[in-house]
């Protein structure tokens, strides 16, 4: 992907032009890993806290009806269970920021499961098809750009989105379940 | 309802604090250990992280997404896809910024009433930044190989695309 874009960019726009867009690249790593860290740290302390109470114990029951069609026994009865339920469950009432974090969480957890550590298993194909379907109730940064751009009712677009979500999260898993099949039996 | 939104996080930062207190958990020695964990799970993914994120910037820059949104324009017109929504659809799954860029666009453009503005809002609520999310999530794993993921994920963006373009005739 790197060396595509590269030669790409080289050739249409010039070297100068692939240097700046790599600097661009390079810079906007720098960001994201600098917001990311305290933000990480902050929800990874506070999901230690709700750990010892026992709240993602009961978040994760409260989503297993989902979960259990969506993941094996194995990884139901793991720690990752709960992270992966917290996540969908952050990502579901729109705290982006928390959900990140818990994702990672969760993914590391994974791939300590993972009998064949090079390939990604199937509990995590499933996991990120969840995650890039991102189920949310409110749209709340699309709600405030439309009323930003003059919109008369910014927030009926809330059931139309909250319809394809759930459509494109159906037909993501369904055919990450059918893949599962086909590529481990 | 978008005040509700923005309550959810207070609501549950209030809840778990005053559940611990009730439970008698030492707070600050949790929050500092939970911290930690995240901060090495920080350091442990950057290098991947940087690699991948430079990679994205490159390919958004590239053209190569406007040369795929003319070769694959007479396909949406079969799925109902509208061509103004194509850009946002195709930019959606790999960039953030570069896709809320071409979002506000089209809301100065076509207003955010008018069904382009519509289908636009819904694609922009209903899917996240797909290769984004693969390459954060990933680069906390050992794995190199993605098998189906992509695909998959993919797919999922796509009926995103195509249900909203429908359903925004109608609702």
């Amino acid at each position: 992907m790197m060396l595509a874009g590269v030669c790409v960019i080289a050739f249409t726009q010039g070297g100068d032009a692939a240097v700046t867009t790599l600097n661009n690249g390079i810079e906007k790593a720098f960001s994201l890993i600098l917001t990311l860290c305290p933000i990480m740290c902050f929800y990874t302390g506070l999901m230690e806290i709700a750990e010892m109470t026992g709240i993602t114990k009961i978040i994760a029951k409260l989503l297993s009806p989902v979960t259990s069609l969506l993941f094996s026994k194995k990884v139901q009865h793991s720690p990752a269970m709960e992270k992966i339920s917290m996540n969908m469950s952050a990502n579901i009432l729109g705290m982006g920021n928390a959900a990140t974090p818990l994702g990672l969480e969760a993914m590391k957890e994974l791939d300590s499961l993972n009998p064949n550590p090079e390939v990604a298993s199937k509990a995590m194909c499933m996991f990120i098809v969840i995650n890039t379907a991102s189920i949310q109730l409110i749209p709340s940064s699309v709600i405030a750009l439309r009323s930003q751009y003059g919109s008369l009712s910014p927030s009926d677009i809330m059931l139309p989105t909250i319809i394809t979500t759930l459509c494109a999260f159906v037909i993501g898993t369904f055919s990450a379940k059918l893949c599962e099949r086909f590529f481990y039996e | 309802m978008n005040n509700i939104a923005s309550l959810f996080l207070p609501v549950f930062i209030v809840l778990v604090l005053s559940w611990a207190l009730f439970k008698k958990v030492n707070i600050f020695s949790a929050f500092t250990k939970g911290g930690a964990k995240g901060l090495s799970c920080m350091v442990s993914i950057a290098p991947s992280l940087i690699a991948l994120v430079v990679a994205i910037e490159l390919l958004s820059a590239s053209g190569v997404l406007g040369a795929f949104s003319s070769f694959f324009a007479p396909l949406c017109k079969l799925v109902g896809i509208p061509k103004e929504i194509l850009p946002l659809s195709l930019m959606r799954s790999v960039s953030g910024s570069g896709s809320m860029a071409i979002f506000r666009d089209i809301l100065d453009v076509h207003t955010p009433d008018s069904y382009i503005g519509r289908v636009a809002s819904v694609i922009m609520g209903s899917t996240e930044t797909t290769f984004y999310t693969l390459s954060v999530y990933f680069a906390a794993t050992r794995a190199r190989g993605l098998r189906y993921c992509v695909p998959c994920a993919l797919l999922g963006d796509l009926t995103g695309s195509i249900v909203g373009s429908f359903i925004c005739r109608y609702i």
